[in-house]
Formats: C-alpha cells, structure tokens, sequence
C-alpha cells in the first residue's frame, strides 16, 4: 500500500518538511554552483573566447525605433551581414557627422526592411542599402527578417510600458552580454561540448557589438578551409570535390563556377519596381535611399558575377529604381581589399573600407543635405 | 512572470527578504498581496480587473451566504457566484469556440453565419483561480467553513503568486487557515523550499524542455516524416513532457509557498506508476481531480446512483475535466478517454476483485501508461488528423536520429522510476539523503539550470489552461 504522507492531503495546513539540516546543504550547493560557473567562464576566457552582444529581433527592435527618432540625420543602413560587417560604425559616424543606425540582419533581404521604413512617415533620413541581386529576383523569400518586423511591431503597439516581455529581455540581454557562456548566442551547454570539450572547436572569430555591428577577426580560423568552404558554398556545392591539393579544390570549383548558367529571375524587373516605390516614398518626404554593392573576392566574386551579371541584374535595376548608387568594383580602394573568406571584410579592413564608401558617396561625403547628388557610378553601363 | 525567468529570479529576491523583514503579520500578507497582483500584473495589468472582480464578488457572496438563513436565498446566492465565475471563465476560454461551432453547425444546415471575430485574450491562469475561488463559495454554502475571512486574506488566498497562474488548485478550506495565524519560517523549511524550486526548475528546463520537448514539437509538425522510433519518441516523449513540466510547475510552487511559511499539498505522486486508471487520477494533477470529485462527481450523484449513473457521472466529469483544459474538441476527446478507461476499469473490477499477483499488478502498471500515453497523443495533437498521423508511424521502419533514440530512453527510464518509486514520495526519497547527497541534488540542479539556459525559453504548459 502507498505510504502517502499528510503531504498529499488536499486540506493540508502544515507541510511537513524532511528532517535533517536543509540551510547548510543548500549554502554548498550554492558555492558549488558559484563555482562551477565561474569555472566554465574561466575556461572559456583562457581559450580566447569573450562576451558578444546576442544580434537579437529585441536589439534590432531598439535600433529600429532610433530610425524613427533621429529624423532627417539617421544614417540608417540595412542589407544582410556585408553591412554588419564591413562598416565601422564609429569612423561612418565620426565622418559623416551623423547618427548611424544598424538595421542589417545576417542573411536576410533588404527588401522588408527598406519596405518598413517606407510605410513609415517617421523615417526621413539617409538608407543605405547593402545590395544584392538574387534578393530583387524573389521578394517572397522566407528569412529572419520577418521575426525582427514582428518584435519591433510589437513593440511599437505595447510602447515602452514595463512588462514581463521587456524586462526579461533586458534582464536576458544583460546576463548574455557579459558571460562567455552564452557568447554568440551559444547555451552554456553548447559553450560547455562545442567549445571547451572539443579541441578541434572553431576559435570564436566574429563579435556583435551592442550598436550591432560586427567584426571579424579571419587570423583566428583555419584557412584556407573557411574561404573554400564559403566559395563552395555560394556556388552551391554540397560535397566536397574528390582532391587531393587546395590548388585542385581551387581549379574544381572555379570549374563548377565556369559551368554554372546566369540565374534566371523573371521578376526582377517588376520587382525593381516595387523597390523603387519604396525609394519615392522616402525621398518624398526628404530623405534619400543609397544602393551600394559591397566588395567580394576570388571564388565567392567569381560565382556572383557568373549567376548575376552587372549588365543584366546591377545595371537594370539601377535604370528603374534611378537611386544613387555605388558599386565596389568602381573604386579602387574598395577592390583593393581582400575578403579573406570571399565574402566580408575582416574587422582590420572596416575603417579602410567606410572611408572610402564616404568618399566615394557624395551625398555621405558633404555631411548634410537636402537633396542627394546621383554618385558618378549610378549607371554603369553609361561609363 | 515565469518560475524559469530572470524577472522572477529579481522578484524573488526583492519580495523574500522584504517579507521577512517586516513586522507585523497583517503587514506581511499586505505585501505579499501587492506582491501578488504585481506578479500577475506583469503578463497584463488588465487582468488585474477580472482577478479583483472575482474576488470581490465571491468574497461578499460568502459573507452573505454566511449571514444568510433562508435556504432559498442561499442557493441563489450560489448559483449567482457560479454563474459570475463560470461565466467569466467561460467568456474568457470558450467564447471564440463556442462562436466557431455555432458558425460550423449553421454551414451544416446550409446558413451561412459570419460573425465579427472576437479575438478574446484568454486572462493567465483564470481557470486556476475561477477553481480555487469557487471551492469558497461551495464550502461556505455548504456550511463546511465559515465566512469569516477577511478581504485581504480573501484576496490573498486567490491571488497568491506560487499558485495563481498554474495551480496547485488550493482550497480555501486548507489555505485560509494558515493565513488566520502568523506563519513561522526557518532557515530549513526555506531552504528546503528552495531545494524544491531547483528540482522543479531542472524538471522542467532539463527533461521537459530539452530532452523531450524538440523531438515531440518535430514529430507532431510532421509526423509522415518520421518512423516508428521517432513516433515512440513523441507518444512516450509528450508524457515525459508534460509530467516534467507541469509537475516541475507544482514543485516550484510547493517549495516557493513553503518559503513563505505555507504549506500546499502535493500535486504529482509518480503517476506513471499508477495500477489503473483510479489510481491514476489519484496521482496526477491532485488538486483538479480531488477538485472535479468534490464539487462535480460527488454532487452529480457519484456512485451512489447505480452503475449506470455512476458511468454516466464519470463520463460528465472527465468530459468536463476535458474541456477545462482548453476550447478544443481535442481535449474533450481526451477527457472521453480518460471517462471510457474509468469505465472499463469499474466493469473489469467487477470480476476481478483485487489486483492479485505481481503478474498481473505488473500488466495494470504497463496497460495503464500505454493508454494513458494514447489519451496524450489526443490532448497534445491539434486535430484527429495528426492524432492519427502520429500513430501510423508506428507502422514505419526508417533510421532515428539519436534525440529520437535518447527520448525513448528518458521516457521509459521515467516510467520505471515511477514504477519503482510509486509507493513512496519525493519527501520520503529526500529525507532519506544525507547532507552531502542533499547538497549534491541542489548543486546538480543549479548547474544544470545554468547549462540549459539561453535557448528559447517555453512557457510552462499548463499556463494556457
């Protein structure tokens, strides 16, 4: 028969708690928690690793709001990691004079966000936008942009009244900034098996800062591995090709590139145009939309200019938009910067590479204006 | 404000040592009160309303009741506090479902309704509090307390945060009382609370969270796609998960209130181990099913009435106990099942007068889980089309991936720890360890915690119902 306790009463009064000390237990587990923590951190710290902002939809939705308040100042800049990655907010800023706005999310499509700043009558400042083509070529596609839309919607409706959603969120973010645990949005755990029990770990090489940017260190991972796993990547190459040399994985891929057909978007130009709604209805209230094509190197240039030909894809879409615009292949600052992984700058490039954007764009360069100057590269195929 | 939070953890440590600072019993449950409706506050200040309306109203239809002779004029006080109470919970629960079947039973006469969608929010926990506030009314008409309790202890007793939002059900029976007298809090009893706590949060974090819940959600959003390992996974799996979870929510209340000075009962007693289905109900989820007898079953007639009303009186029940879980047609089937095992239960007892023999004991023990793991697949699936699909995965041979092969393990090693333990309760199991293996539990806990945190966080289950 159960032995059942007065403690399964549904009329109990008085609970009856196990004999024995329960304070001084509980103190030792505490220390040992303290101290299994701090070990964890401690380990993590000894291998290099260090604390980065989570690039959370609650970041981006703080960041978003800024756009809104800064007005005809903001320097807003969206597209996907390039613009995270390859702009130093600091020299944008301390160049330019102006309020810079991180609003880039890593592998997403400017286009939702460009559309969201459009329908709002508070943003009037200068959008930068970190261009790509595949990404005119389908406006349906399904990426983390939608979640950061969401939070930031939901954030305007529920203002900025204290509730539990906000709280924990800060609380979260407060805790995740500052212990290596839970760097790059790693659990402890995955901190614990992914990167202090595994010796072969990825050394940690990207770090978000708090205004979203983000800087990669490339001297901290094993190349050229990292680069020929991105070019392969980007040319859509799941198995790696049976050789024996990185000199016959080069030639294979740039192989696979050669054969590769130019991608087929029959939308783009529609598309296009739907983009170029959004531009109007910036510029209508006085602020300005820069398109800028941000610098690739080797395999991953190779591929994008294969797929996506500047004649078919850059140069049309300029024709209908009719926005300034800057492509990195017409500065020579810009093509003189290597992409050690094919695809970003790595953080000792960042400075180098916002001086020349600001350079280079007129409407940047000039500190404030009214109306932007079309840049000299607007339409390429008129050179 | 979850148990699993970092909001609460602040809370927590803000409002226990302020509670024990303060003099003065009447201050205290003053603090604790506000405390309370802050905790509850912070899903959405709005809900304050209906929980102090609830409040308010049942409170003076009890003073009222207990001044009240005429037996007439009782009962409709009565049914005025049931039809306050059931109609809020059944405004708030089950106004858009009621509205959907009507629209659905017009397009089957062929009318076409369209009414404006409600979109009510259901308030947090309100079918917890409806439940608890109700058990006053009931017990003071029924002459079984009186009505002596003051507006604040009133208030206090519903809106206490350790179980406000998911329960235990506490009775005003059990809970008024121990607000009557300054409640004594050692150093021990608190930590013991907080020994709790931590098991209930590893419970949940560790095993509801992690090792059950990924492969349960993957399976139930796809099932074609998995096979018969990946199906056991999630038919074991969603047992596992709720058991974790909602009874890691009951620890953490128990061990909280404990940290008061208050004693709430037990919720969970190694249900899995259950001999039938009886046994079952007398495991699982204590306090509503002690609840749906006393106020539902017993006043239905109970078993005094025959055994076909006895049947009928158990169908109704668990039907009822079915639909207070959610508006779905889903959980009224589970609750159907659950009506039917009874049933069954009751005409296989009629010919088998006891459970003789470990044989025998052991097929109860093993029939019972599997059935109530097939019951599960009908609480947890959205619709009987996924119900269903999960099934026939059964009949699938395909590879597993090890989350798969590592949720059957949890479940089963559960299930035979229930088995093992059924007979004896965590308090037993704890009382039995020695410091260091006290200490150790509560160090495994924290550390576990901190290494399942920073995922997605999920809300406890039995919030939503």
């Amino acid at each position: 028969m159960p032995s059942f306790t007065s403690n399964s009463d549904i009329h109990l009064t008085r609970r009856a708690v196990p004999g024995g000390r329960w304070f001084a237990p509980l103190c030792v587990a505490a220390l040992l928690g303290a101290v299994a923590i701090g070990g964890q951190e401690a380990w993590l710290a000894a291998r290099g690793f260090v604390p980065t902002v989570v690039d959370s939809a609650s970041t981006w939705a703080h960041q978003r709001a800024r756009a809104s308040e800064l007005g005809h100042d903001a320097l807003i800049l969206v597209g996907s990691s390039r613009m995270q990655l390859d702009v130093d907010l600091d020299e944008l800023q301390h160049l330019t004079g102006r309020p810079a706005v991180q609003l880039a999310i890593d592998g997403s499509s400017f286009v939702p966000i460009l559309a969201d700043l459009a329908a709002d009558e508070r943003v009037t400042g200068t959008v930068i936008v970190d261009y790509q083509d595949h990404v005119v070529g389908d406006l349906h596609l399904q990426d983390g942009s939608a979640a950061y839309l969401s939070e930031w919607h939901r954030m305007e409706s529920r203002g900025s009244v204290l509730n539990f959603t906000t709280a924990e969120k800060w609380l979260d973010g407060r805790m995740h900034d500052h212990m290596r645990s839970f760097a790059d949005g790693a659990s402890p755990f995955d901190s614990l098996t992914l990167r202090l029990l595994d010796r072969q770990a990825t050394p940690q090489y990207l770090v978000t800062l708090p205004d979203r940017e983000r800087r990669a260190d490339y001297s901290r991972v094993a190349m050229p591995q990292f680069y020929y796993s991105r070019a392969m990547r980007n040319a859509g190459i799941n198995k790696i090709p049976p050789v024996t040399s990185w000199q016959a994985l080069n030639e294979a891929i740039s192989a696979h590139i050669a054969a590769m057909p130019v991608s087929d978007m029959p939308a783009f130009d529609g598309n296009a145009g739907i983009v170029s709604g959004y531009v109007r209805q910036i510029e209508r209230r006085g602020g300005q939309v820069i398109f800028v094509m941000f610098p690739r190197s080797g395999l991953v240039r190779a591929a994008d200019e294969k797929m996506f030909p500047k004649e078919r894809y850059w140069s049309r879409f300029l024709g209908v938009v009719r926005a300034p615009a800057l492509d990195y292949r017409d500065v020579p600052e810009m093509v003189a910067l290597i992409c050690p992984d094919g695809s970003h700058l790595d953080a000792r490039d960042q400075q180098t590479f916002t001086k020349a954007l600001v350079t280079a764009v007129p409407a940047l360069r000039d500190g404030k204006m009214g109306v932007a100057n079309p840049v000299a590269a607007q339409d390429p195929s008129e050179e | 404000m979850l148990f699993n939070s970092l909001s609460f953890l602040v809370f927590f440590a803000v409002v226990f040592p302020l509670y024990l600072l303060l003099r003065g019993w009447g201050a205290k449950k003053t603090f604790l009160l506000l405390a309370s409706y802050v905790f509850y506050a912070a899903w959405n200040p709005a809900y304050i309303l209906i929980l102090a309306f609830s409040t308010g109203l049942d409170w003076w239809l009890a003073r009222r009741l207990g001044r009240e002779a005429s037996p007439g004029r009782r009962k409709a006080l009565l049914v005025v506090s049931l039809a306050a109470n059931l109609g809020l919970l059944g405004f708030f629960k089950y106004g858009d479902f009621a509205l959907q079947n009507v629209q659905a039973a017009f397009a089957l006469l062929g009318v076409t309704y369209m009414p404006p969608a409600w979109d009510i929010v259901l308030p947090v926990g309100i079918s917890f509090y409806t439940f608890a506030s109700l058990s006053y009314t009931i017990d003071v008409y029924r002459r079984e307390i009186p009505a002596d309790a003051s507006l604040r202890d009133y208030a206090l007793f519903v809106a206490f945060f350790p179980h406000l939002v998911a329960g235990p059900i506490v009775r005003a029976r059990a809970l008024l009382p121990q607000l009557a007298e300054p409640r004594r809090v050692t150093p021990d009893q608190a930590a013991y609370g907080l020994v709790l706590v931590l098991i209930g949060l590893f419970c949940k974090d560790i095993f509801a969270d992690r090792l059950f819940a990924p492969v349960v959600d993957a399976v139930y959003a796809a099932p074609q796609s998995f096979g018969i390992v990946g199906g056991l996974a999630a038919f074991l799996g969603f047992a596992g998960q709720i058991y974790f979870d909602f009874g890691g929510y009951s620890l953490c209340a128990i061990g909280l209130a404990l940290c008061f000075g208050f004693a709430f009962p037990d919720n969970f007693r190694f249900p899995y181990g259950a001999r039938g289905f009886s046994d079952f109900w007398r495991r699982w989820h204590i306090s509503l099913s002690t609840w749906l007898r006393d106020y539902l079953y017993i006043p239905l007639g109970g078993n005094r009435g025959g055994e076909w009303s006895t049947r009928r009186n158990l169908m109704v029940t668990m039907l009822l106990g079915g639909l207070w879980h959610g508006a779905s047609w889903m959980f009224i089937l589970w609750g159907g099942l659950h009506g039917l095992y009874l049933i069954g239960e009751r005409i296989l007892r009629r010919h088998v007068a006891s459970w003789p023999g470990a044989f025998v004991d052991a097929a109860a023990t093993i029939t019972t889980f599997v059935l109530v793991c097939v019951a599960w697949v009908a609480f947890r699936a959205p619709d009987v089309g996924t119900a269903t699909a999960v099934l026939r995965t059964f009949c699938r041979i395909q590879g597993a991936s090890p989350t798969e092969w590592m949720a059957v393990a949890g479940a089963v090693a559960m299930f035979g720890w229930q088995w093992r333990m059924r007979d004896r309760t965590l308090d037993d199991i704890l009382a039995s360890s020695s410091d260091g293996a006290r200490a150790a539990i509560a160090a495994a806990c924290v550390i576990g915690i901190f290494l399942a945190a920073g995922g997605d966080q999920r809300a406890f289950i039995y919030f939503q119902f």
